[in-house]
């Protein structure tokens, strides 16, 4: 049975000079004809023949994106979809994101009527110059404000998203220490905000984008990696102070105030996505809808599930995926869960790291240490590795 | 069927012909013409028949096809072109296919001029005696400057051209004339088809149904089936069971009489047997002595190759066995690297020949190889006086009397204005000038005598980029001489890595140290713990470098959208590391074990 379902809102205001997501510029008429498609695939999905058991909801997450870029009407009737279709728990997560510039009281004020609980906010610097190196479309005063906003209007839970080991421009560059003060104040502000939940992002070149771009060609220059090391780890040190749990690599929340449904995600629990290019997991089947916006509303409205593709995932596939997922919660995995053949090479693989110090193996929990969060895909590396080779001997 | 043709109007022939400058379209143009293959019949290029060949336009190869030719005289001849390699490494073979010929056709590009190797070649052909018919080729391209080529053929062959053909072998322009030109003036073949049998092997190969099929020119008698033969110079006999000719189709014959060219197939299971230069003879009524100019030949360069994956290993033996099959003139030893594990030591001609026997071990057999840096053999005086041959620096030893080097003698040719970074380039390769001449009015060539070894690292690569890619070079084997040569060892973290040690001139060992320390610190990626890189001679430590511990290796962000995304990334990852080399802790990429080659000077 499903508890969680994903809502994709596939539109930007701007596209940010980092991001590789597909998106596009939102027009009037789109927003309108895309929500329809939405309620469709809502109610495609429950029919029975479709076989989508979803059970009461958790969760409700709608990302994007840019999902506060719809107006107040299109999202209630999003939702409202959701709760004729399905049933939804009274506690549930109902998380939405959004950038500073789609908020204002008004917005926050309908978005909590629409049943929305918890925001995330895409705030990622309270620097000006930095944002506008990341090509965002606001500055950190609208970023106070809007995080203002919502908690004004009455959200107990806000998140708020960050970036660091942001580039800087060849002829701007500063040392070392004032690069992670400037990370340091972008911190210290958002505590003052007192958000009860925080993401932190190393930022992640990604080809294709015009910052990897920049950065190849030299007008940027990104930060030392052990100067993004240390970020990291004043994140980890000045956010656990002020009583937040590093509960994931990159998450921090209050006590009690862990995303849900992101934790879904790592213990690699089924979900359901909507949307175009929307993914859901389910049955040992990992799948994927439409990416094109008018396609994926075309196939919804002659009333058929807009999939693409469908990738089964067994054995040794869904092993390594609950180790490179489970292992990015700092609580770890338990390997007591693994299939009892594997756990000899998961043990070896665990004593070899733990001798640099990257893991610790105790009472069957294998989780990162300090300094393994930073290498984990290094950690993760060797553990498939070990799992292969038992495989072939 | 063909007849048996008389000796006099047989001509056998061979093309020379800088790479690019037309030879294997050329001999494309002949066939078709001769009628031995319709166009439609004909694939691109029909003598470059190996993948390798074509990719890199080299004809490693030789091979040998009779034509079938009506001249304008009224009578048939049969003409038998005998396809030469193009390049230095092989010059051994095209001496012997040069052997098995009366004349040559000189190919010149038209708009190139002579090249250094065509000029090695044609001087080949002269000590053989041959008549040589200059052909100035590709004179349908704009840049085409027959006129000025003929007269460098003149000044620095020495060859009249006032008869040279002007051809397009793309175009089909010339190609009568070359026919008529080769019927006209090389003479036929001369020999008794009753004299005791003398044939000279010019190539030979395995064939998965036959064995090995073997190219030879019969010089005196007659060979046929059933007849018991002797390899003179190899010792060994065999029995004839088919002979015949490449039409290019294998055709059977029931003889090949003097003055022919064709295959003998005797059952032969190695090309071990049957080597280049050695004559064949009738085991019964045997010749007195052999054929002249028969050589052994022996690998120049060496180097070792180990398979990434040790499991491997058995199946680099089986490939290397295979390969040797068909090629007789690179060796290999098992050889242990502390390092590296289990592989070879091979040997080769020279670096083309390693760099073809490489890539069709990892392409045709598919394997993950890593190979050191190729070197030269030295001769060590130990200091008991015993003399050791030493092709692998590591087991030079720590104290001897002598190391003596090969040198070999260098020809290079190059437009006027590039020569003085061709000096200055020989000069840092420790070469000593022997030659300087103008062979026209903007062409030089000069003759250097260098280390071999000194030429195996970037000279070619140097040669063709300071000169814009105009020089050419080539370059024959003079001998030994002593030198002031040391060994450089390479420590990680404090472990000499043998695979990586190398030996060099005491005057270049502390600059070469510290640059290879450099570039091996950018080649080795970061791991997880500090990584001290030492560069030493005689164990005094002349350079240093360290790669810092790895701080981060982390996915930011994975959410439910790209759980399939990056789990393929960090498959990526786990696949790189599978190709890395395991020292002891530390994990070496194969390129590191090369980039010993790549340091500047």
């Amino acid at each position: 049975m499903i508890n969680y379902l994903y809502i994709h809102i596939p539109f930007c205001i701007k596209k940010c000079v980092y991001c590789d997501f597909y998106s596009i510029p939102l027009k009037p008429r789109i927003a309108e004809d895309y929500t329809d498609a939405l309620c469709n695939e809502i109610k495609l999905r429950t029919l029975s023949s479709t076989k989508w058991p979803l059970a009461e909801l958790r969760t409700v997450y709608i990302g994007g994106g840019t999902p506060t870029i719809l107006n107040e009407k299109d999202i209630s009737k999003i939702l409202d979809t959701v709760r004729n279709q399905y049933s939804v728990r009274p506690e549930a997560e109902i998380t939405i994101e959004a950038n500073p510039e789609t908020i204002t009281l008004e917005k926050a004020e309908a978005l909590l009527k629409a049943g929305i609980n918890r925001i995330s906010i895409g705030v990622q610097s309270f620097i000006d110059r930095e944002l506008s190196i990341l090509g965002r479309s606001h500055n950190a005063d609208d970023a106070v404000k809007a995080v203002k906003d919502t908690r004004d209007a009455g959200f107990k839970n806000i998140s708020i998203d960050l970036i660091y080991g942001i580039p800087s421009f060849k002829f701007q560059i500063s040392d070392f220490k004032s690069q992670i003060r400037n990370w340091e104040y972008s911190l210290q502000k958002t505590l003052e905000l007192n958000p009860e939940h925080l993401s932190a992002y190393e930022l992640t070149p990604e080809k294709n984008t015009p910052l990897y771009e920049d950065i190849k060609s030299g007008r940027l220059i990104m930060p030392d990696e052990d100067v993004i090391a240390e970020m990291y780890y004043s994140a980890i040190d000045t956010l656990t102070r002020d009583g937040y749990n590093h509960y994931e690599i990159s998450n921090f929340a209050k006590p009690e105030y862990e995303c849900v449904h992101n934790l879904n995600y790592w213990n690699r629990g089924e979900y359901l996505g909507i949307g175009s290019g929307a993914h859901s997991f389910f049955n040992d089947k990992r799948s994927c809808n439409i990416k094109d916006v008018s396609r994926y509303v075309e196939i919804a409205n002659k009333g058929e599930i807009p999939l693409t593709e469908e990738t089964g995932i067994t054995g040794d596939e869904a092993l390594k995926e609950t180790i490179f997922l489970g292992l990015r919660k700092t609580d770890g995995i338990d390997i007591s869960m693994l299939p009892y053949g594997k756990r000899p090479a998961i043990k070896k693989a665990a004593d070899e790291l733990a001798s640099h110090g990257l893991v610790e193996l105790d009472n069957n929990i294998f989780r990162l240490t300090r300094k393994g969060l930073l290498l984990s895909n290094e950690v993760i590396v060797k553990v498939l590795l070990y799992i292969e080779e038992s495989r072939l001997s | 069927m063909m007849g048996m043709p008389s000796t006099k109007n047989i001509r056998n022939f061979s093309i020379i012909a800088h790479i690019d400058h037309g030879k294997s379209t050329l001999a494309d143009r002949l066939l078709e013409f001769t009628g031995a293959l319709s166009s439609r019949e004909m694939m691109e290029q029909v003598l470059d028949s190996m993948d390798l060949e074509r990719e890199r336009g080299i004809t490693i190869k030789a091979h040998a096809v009779r034509l079938k030719y009506s001249a304008d005289d009224g009578k048939e001849y049969t003409l038998n072109l005998i396809d030469t390699p193009g390049h230095v490494d092989f010059s051994y073979e095209v001496s012997r296919s040069l052997a098995s010929c009366e004349g040559s056709l000189l190919v010149v590009d038209a708009t190139q001029g002579v090249e250094a190797q065509t000029l090695a070649n044609t001087y080949l052909a002269v000590e053989h005696n041959h008549e040589i018919i200059p052909v100035i080729n590709k004179i349908d391209l704009p840049g085409a400057e027959p006129e000025r080529v003929k007269a460098q053929i003149e000044d620095a062959v020495g060859i009249d051209c006032s008869e040279a053909i002007l051809a397009s072998a793309k175009e089909g322009i010339g190609i009568k004339e070359i026919l008529e030109s080769i019927v006209k003036k090389i003479p036929p073949p001369s020999g008794e088809d009753e004299a005791r049998l003398k044939a000279l092997i010019f190539d030979s190969w395995f064939d998965n149904y036959q064995g090995v099929i073997v190219l030879t020119r019969v010089f005196e008698g007659t060979i046929r089936p059933g007849m018991r033969i002797r390899f003179m110079a190899a010792g060994k006999e065999y029995e004839v069971s088919k002979v015949g000719v490449f039409t290019p189709k294998m055709t059977d014959m029931p003889q090949l009489s003097a003055g022919e060219v064709g295959y003998i197939i005797a059952g032969i299971k190695t090309v071990g047997d049957t080597k280049i230069g050695d004559t064949i003879t009738n085991s019964d009524n045997p010749a007195d002595k052999q054929l002249s100019g028969y050589k052994e030949i022996k690998p120049m360069v060496f180097c070792g190759l180990y398979p990434v994956e040790t499991h491997q290993y058995e199946d680099l033996k089986t490939a290397l066995e295979k390969l040797r099959l068909n090629d007789s003139s690179f060796s290999f030893e098992p050889e242990t690297s502390t390092a590296l594990g289990f592989g070879f030591r091979c040997g080769f001609l020279g670096l083309l020949h390693m760099e073809i026997i490489k890539e069709r071990l990892e392409r045709e057999f598919e394997l993950s190889l890593i190979s050191t840096a190729p070197t030269v053999i030295y001769r060590v005086t130990d200091m008991k006086g015993n003399e050791i041959s030493v092709d692998n620096p590591s087991s030079l030893p720590d104290r001897y009397l002598t190391i003596e080097e090969p040198y070999v003698k260098v020809a290079i040719f190059v437009p006027q204005p590039y020569i003085g970074q061709i000096l200055e380039l020989c000069q840092e390769k420790r070469g000593v000038q022997k030659d300087f001449s103008y062979i026209s009015q903007d062409r030089i060539m000069v003759t250097y005598e260098l280390p071999l070894n000194e030429i195996l690292w970037d000279f070619y690569d140097r040669l063709k980029s300071v000169s814009k890619g105009y020089a050419s070079m080539d370059y024959e084997f003079l001998g030994y001489k002593e030198s002031s040569l040391v060994k450089l060892d390479i420590l990680l973290n404090g472990e000499t890595v043998d695979a990586l040690s190398l030996i060099v001139h005491k005057d270049k060992a502390y600059y070469k140290g510290r640059q290879i320390a450099e570039k091996l610190r950018q080649v080795i990626p970061r791991q997880l713990f500090e990584i001290a890189i030492q560069a030493a001679i005689g164990g005094k430590v002349i350079a240093r470098e360290s790669i810092k511990a790895l701080r981060k290796n982390v996915l930011a962000k994975c959410y439910g959208g790209d759980i399939t995304r990056k789990r393929k990334l960090l498959e990526k990852q786990k696949e790189g590391k599978k190709r890395m080399k395991q020292i002891g802790k530390l994990e070496i990429p194969q390129e590191a074990f090369l980039s010993v080659l790549q340091v500047k000077e």
